[in-house]
């Protein structure tokens, strides 16, 4: 049996505006075993990059977590005090953003902060520090890596400075990842590069990774298990070829639809109507009814999340299999 | 067989950054040499088919945006010449130029920031036709709600301003503005880009209606390989400013013959697939400031030779319209594997 690495229960995040009550994320349930990648899909507002904030402890104002757990390894997160958190972000846990800037301070050389990042959690002396970091620049596809620790986040290329994020990301082996949208602002070969050599390094060591991505496409080559947001809630949850094979919630069909793929070539793609709602104005019910072709009377009631297989779950009154 | 309505002939385009006075005399007192000049596009010649979607496609710093706002005239080119419909537009005088590049209209990626927030939409669409005589005032109303329909808008909508749309909608009012002028041919830079995939199917559906009314032709810039298989007739790869391989969407995507080509279609994530591993090409894109000698691609090409490194290949025919730039591709003989591995 494998271990749970990450239990994340009825997670509720809200945030509170003039415009009224948004539940950013909306009693979200999500496990993640060890050594496993989860695909978590959605599109703008969805509230993807949200859970990761929200496992993190990165929920700021006027935002807040007001309902759920989040069990680490059996501990809860959202008890811990922050010296507790600090000492687990980072070290177990570590985050990647689309923007390498966002964790890589722009002012201070990258050797400093491999090793700084390494200091802040281990016992180590500077010079075996540093030895670390070159071993894993090296692994993470980068030329020349005494050369580039040298250097500002600034003489370096996105991809780079990516390659770099990551690194520090997977400096102290963490048992889990949470990437978001790290690939989304590359080009297609340099993202190919960055998942190869990140797939390779967490294979290595059994990483758990949650992946987020709007890009089902990206997500289908990397994750084992998907689960399919819109509004705040997960929607769909499942393996991933069992997903994209045949989906069961209508938005997840409508997805798949939506993208051009070889076999319809120049005939109109099936579209979703309308777009997403907003969070503070969701509909009362189902918050896809609006745009679902197969919507019932019954979806003005808000549907449970159905446990359908023991490995799919969807959050739909009349969920089909249909073959995508 | 249709004529091609738009051609460019050998564009280039160098970037030189901009002196001022002083610049200029620190310079020369200190001795520093003159500012370094960036080719972003050399050489680059193609012709848009009346009727046909032509995809352009590179990763970032290509020039394929340079290549597209040198189309529509929003840039001039460095050296090379432009053709529509047989004419060559950059020796018309300035009031023929001006009415021919309105049959050239561009649509850009971020729906938001190429829409004037503090107009409102009928104001957008009807100001260029009005300011170039299509239209009188007083048709101006009927106008808006026919451009508006047309592109799958709420008529009653024509007094909103941009930011009471949504990603897609404002796209559409984009693309709205576009038509109005009653163009000839559509420049698409990455308009899909930016929207959430339920929403770019949406918005591709629009493009392939107008491109089944049949009275417009399209370039469509992208780097998204998926969106140009789908929508486009022939597709032109750009790498560091130059074409490297041009064919059908059909070939190209089949066999494609450059080696740079093929690493492309190898490495995007396609549904389908399931789980699996890339096996990426070396190296990130040179910089167009200091440019590789010989072919710009052979330091990443798993198959380049010396031959590569000295002399820089041009583009040859490889088949049945379709040209690729490698020393490797010999007409249809190849030492390369055309067929790509599933």
């Amino acid at each position: 049996m494998r271990k749970l690495v990450l239990d994340i229960q009825n997670l509720t995040t809200r945030f509170e505006s003039a415009e009224g009550i948004a539940n950013a994320l909306d009693s979200l349930s999500l496990e993640i075993y060890e050594g496993e990648v989860v695909g978590l899909v959605g599109e703008s507002g969805s509230g993807k990059s949200m859970t990761g904030y929200s496992i993190m402890g990165l929920v700021e104002h006027p935002g807040s977590i007001v309902g759920g757990s989040i069990h680490y390894r059996g501990q809860d997160l959202r008890l811990l005090d922050p010296e507790q958190i600090r000492n687990l972000r980072g070290d177990r846990i570590a985050m990647i953003f689309q923007d390498p800037m966002m964790s890589l301070n722009p002012v201070l050389r990258v050797d400093t902060q491999l090793v700084e990042t390494l200091k802040a959690h281990r016992s180590i002396q500077k010079k075996e520090a540093l030895q670390r970091a070159i071993e894993l620049l090296q692994a993470m596809g980068i030329p020349s890596p005494e050369i580039r620790l040298r250097q500002y986040p600034h003489e370096l290329s996105g991809g780079m400075r990516q390659r770099i994020a990551i690194a520090i990301a997977l400096l102290l082996e963490p048992d889990l990842i949470i990437a978001d949208e790290p690939t989304t602002a590359l080009d297609v070969t340099i993202q190919a590069q960055i998942i190869h050599e990140f797939q390779t390094l967490i294979e290595d060591r059994g990483t758990s990774v949650l992946w987020i991505t709007h890009d089902l496409a990206v997500a289908s080559t990397m994750a084992d298990r998907l689960a399919i947001m819109y509004a705040g809630q997960i929607v769909e949850q499942g393996p991933a070829e069992d997903i994209l094979a045949r989906p069961m919630h209508p938005y997840t069909q409508g997805l798949l639809r939506s993208i051009p793929s070889r076999n319809i070539r120049g005939k109109p793609l099936q579209q979703i109507p309308g777009s997403a709602p907003s969070l503070t104005r969701l509909p009362s019910g189902c918050a896809f009814a609006p745009r679902c072709d197969q919507a019932t009377p019954l979806c003005e009631l808000t549907p449970p999340l159905k446990q359908i297989t023991a490995i799919r779950s969807a959050r739909c009154h009349h969920p089909r299999e249909i073959d995508a | 067989m249709t004529d091609s309505i738009l051609e460019a002939v050998q564009i280039s385009r160098t970037f030189t950054a901009q002196e001022d006075f002083t610049g200029k005399i620190v310079r020369s007192v200190l001795r520093q040499p003159k500012p370094r000049s960036l080719q972003a596009l050399c050489d680059v010649s193609l012709t848009l088919k009346t009727g046909e979607v032509l995809g352009v496609v590179g990763e970032s710093g290509c020039g394929k945006s340079t290549l597209g706002r040198i189309l529509a005239g929003i840039l001039p080119a460095s050296a090379g010449h432009l053709r529509f419909c047989g004419q060559p537009i950059f020796d018309m005088d300035s009031i023929t130029r001006a009415q021919t590049f309105l049959k050239i209209q561009m649509i850009f990626q971020d729906p938001m920031s190429s829409l004037n927030p503090r107009k409102r939409v009928a104001d957008l669409i009807s100001e260029a036709p009005t300011v170039h005589g299509l239209i009188s005032p007083h048709e101006q109303a009927s106008f808006v709600n026919d451009a508006l329909i047309r592109v799958g808008l709420d008529p009653n909508s024509h007094s909103r301003f941009p930011h009471q749309f949504s990603g897609g909608q404002r796209q559409r009012i984009n693309i709205a503005r576009a038509l109005a002028v009653n163009p000839e041919i559509l420049i698409c830079d990455e308009s899909v880009a930016a929207l959430d995939v339920s929403i770019q199917a949406q918005i591709l559906n629009v493009f392939m209606q107008l491109k089944a009314e049949g009275n417009l032709s399209f370039i469509f810039i992208s780097h998204d390989l998926g969106v140009v298989e789908h929508l486009c007739d022939r597709v032109a790869i750009l790498y560091l400013g130059r074409i490297v391989e041009i064919g059908t969407v059909e070939t190209l995507f089949k066999a494609p013959k450059h080696p740079y080509t093929q690493a492309l279609l190898q490495e995007i994530p396609r549904i389908g697939t399931g789980k699996r591993r890339f096996n990426p090409i070396r190296g990130e894109i040179p910089s167009p400031l200091s440019p590789p000698s010989g072919c710009a691609f052979h330091p990443r090409c798993p198959h380049a030779t010396t031959q590569c490194v000295r002399q820089m290949p041009g583009l040859r025919e490889v088949g049945q319209e379709h040209l690729a730039a490698c020393h490797l591709v010999h007409g249809t003989v190849s030492h390369l594997p055309t067929e790509l591995s599933k």
